[in-house]
């Protein structure tokens, strides 16, 4: 194990890095760099928070950039300017940030407020989703509302959302290259929604009580329940709609 | 009190916006997580607001978004307490509050150097309380002594101010919400005020003088 504080040159406040199996009772730094194994008893706060390895965190985390390659836990909260996820974040209590990148899986037990999340893998979030740009591929599981200015996922697993509010909104299914000889039923992934709201609404592979927006497009492996559009609505032949008006 | 509640699409059909405004405006917090309210209809589960307080708030974005960008709106209807503190001459001379009303509070509460955002706000109702006639001067002195000593708990929550009356007596008090309380047949509500509305009033008339 080896803990070491190195002071920084910027404000007084010292680095953090911990290589191999090492723990550290929190507080404010400058940069904490994790390569191993790690637990922080408390809350911390630092500018820049890299992470290869596995860090458990038990407090909040309060920083500017984070980056992960590899699994991290927040126990009690955190907010961050840019996050780069290439393995597994689990956060506890919510999650805010400005940018979130994802490859590999985000969960969050509370909700998600970010300007923009990209990726590929899964996004899970108990409460609400929120954000001006999510981009996903991949699959989602979303407790409350997913709520976003604009709404991409392509799906790759089985996706749900209790509720998807939005501007544009796109859900595409996934591009399979088929494998000879195999077929794997139901690697497809399907979205079930209760409702589906939005100006711009393109949707494939959805289940859904009720879409409503402006101009919206159901597209092949659709099963919706009732449609209300103003303007624009088309339907492709292998989606199944139980009703659709103008209003 | 307030059953009356329109549903989402009667809500886009009267003000003419669209889904994609709505949503943004409460991922903005614009509209209050609150004011969300689902129930059970024909389709499944349907959301319903408050109808005079949407519709209000409604026509208010709609009103000065051009002139405010989103998140300077969303600081006018915050709950919770604007950053300025003003002096006392700044006060009078920005027409915030009334000479009379500053000196019955310094009377009451101590003169002081700045007043903070709290203090402006505990001075704008009071004026606006004893300016409708609602309010006596002795009433005025039991809303400052408990804002001053009980509104700090409930600072950025939709807090209520209540006057009640009965044989002559009143009793003054804030809570979080007023909606489910019940009094005996000789109480008179007099006052029953949203503090989350006066801020607002009080956060645009602020604003409303700097750009000025």
């Amino acid at each position: 194990m080896k803990v070491s504080g190195a002071s920084s040159t910027s404000a007084q406040l010292n680095d953090l890095r911990i290589t191999g199996n090492g723990s550290s009772g929190g507080g404010s730094y400058a940069k904490i760099k994790i390569m191993g194994d790690s637990i922080i008893h408390g809350d911390v706060e630092c500018s820049h928070f890299k992470c290869m390895g596995t860090a458990s965190i038990e407090g909040s985390l309060k920083s500017g950039n984070v980056s992960c390659t590899g699994n991290m836990k927040v126990h009690q909260g955190m907010h961050s300017e840019d996050i780069s996820i290439m393995g597994e974040l689990e956060v506890m209590g919510g999650l805010n940030a400005q940018t979130l990148k994802v490859n590999g899986e985000v969960r969050v037990e509370g909700s998600l407020n970010v300007e923009k999340v990209k990726g590929q893998g899964t996004l899970s979030i108990s409460g609400d989703c929120q954000g001006e740009e999510i981009i996903i591929r991949g699959s989602v599981d979303i407790g409350n509302m997913l709520n976003g200015e604009v709404i991409e996922i392509k799906l790759y697993g089985p996706s749900r959302a209790r509720e998807i509010g939005g501007g544009k909104i796109t859900i595409n299914k996934a591009m399979m290259i088929p494998l000879i000889g195999k077929y794997a039923p139901g690697a497809n992934g399907a979205l079930q929604a209760d409702s589906i709201e939005g100006d711009e609404i393109r949707l494939e592979n959805t289940k859904a009580a009720v879409v409503r927006g402006r101009n919206v497009y159901i597209g092949a492996g659709c099963e919706i329940g009732l449609v209300e559009y103003k303007n624009e609505y088309k339907q492709d032949n292998g989606a199944e709609v139980g009703q659709y008006n103008r209003i | 009190m307030d059953d009356d509640l329109i549903s989402k699409k009667e809500l886009l059909e009267i003000t003419g916006i669209s889904y994609g405004q709505l949503y943004r405006w409460k991922r903005k917090s614009l509209i209050p997580e609150d004011w969300f309210i689902r129930k059970s209809s024909y389709t499944g589960q349907e959301t319903f607001f408050p109808r005079h307080k949407i519709i209000a708030r409604v026509d208010k974005i709609i009103n000065m978004k051009d002139d405010l960008s989103l998140d300077e709106l969303a600081d006018v209807f915050s709950p919770s307490a604007g950053e300025t503190s003003l002096r006392s001459t700044e006060l009078i001379e920005r027409n915030i509050v009334s000479l009379l009303t500053l000196d019955l509070y310094v009377e009451i509460s101590g003169q002081q150097e700045e007043f903070t955002f709290d203090h402006i706000l505990c001075i704008y109702i009071l004026e606006k309380l004893l300016k409708s006639g609602e309010l006596s001067r002795e009433e005025g002195l039991l809303l400052v002594r408990t804002m001053e000593e009980h509104y700090g708990k409930l600072a950025g929550k939709n807090a209520e101010l209540v006057l009640i009356r009965k044989m002559g007596v009143s009793i003054l008090f804030l809570t979080e919400s007023a909606d489910q309380l019940y009094f005996d047949k000789g109480v008179k509500w007099v006052i029953r005020l949203p503090i989350a509305s006066s801020i607002e009033e009080l956060k645009l008339k602020m604003n409303e003088r700097e750009e000025a």
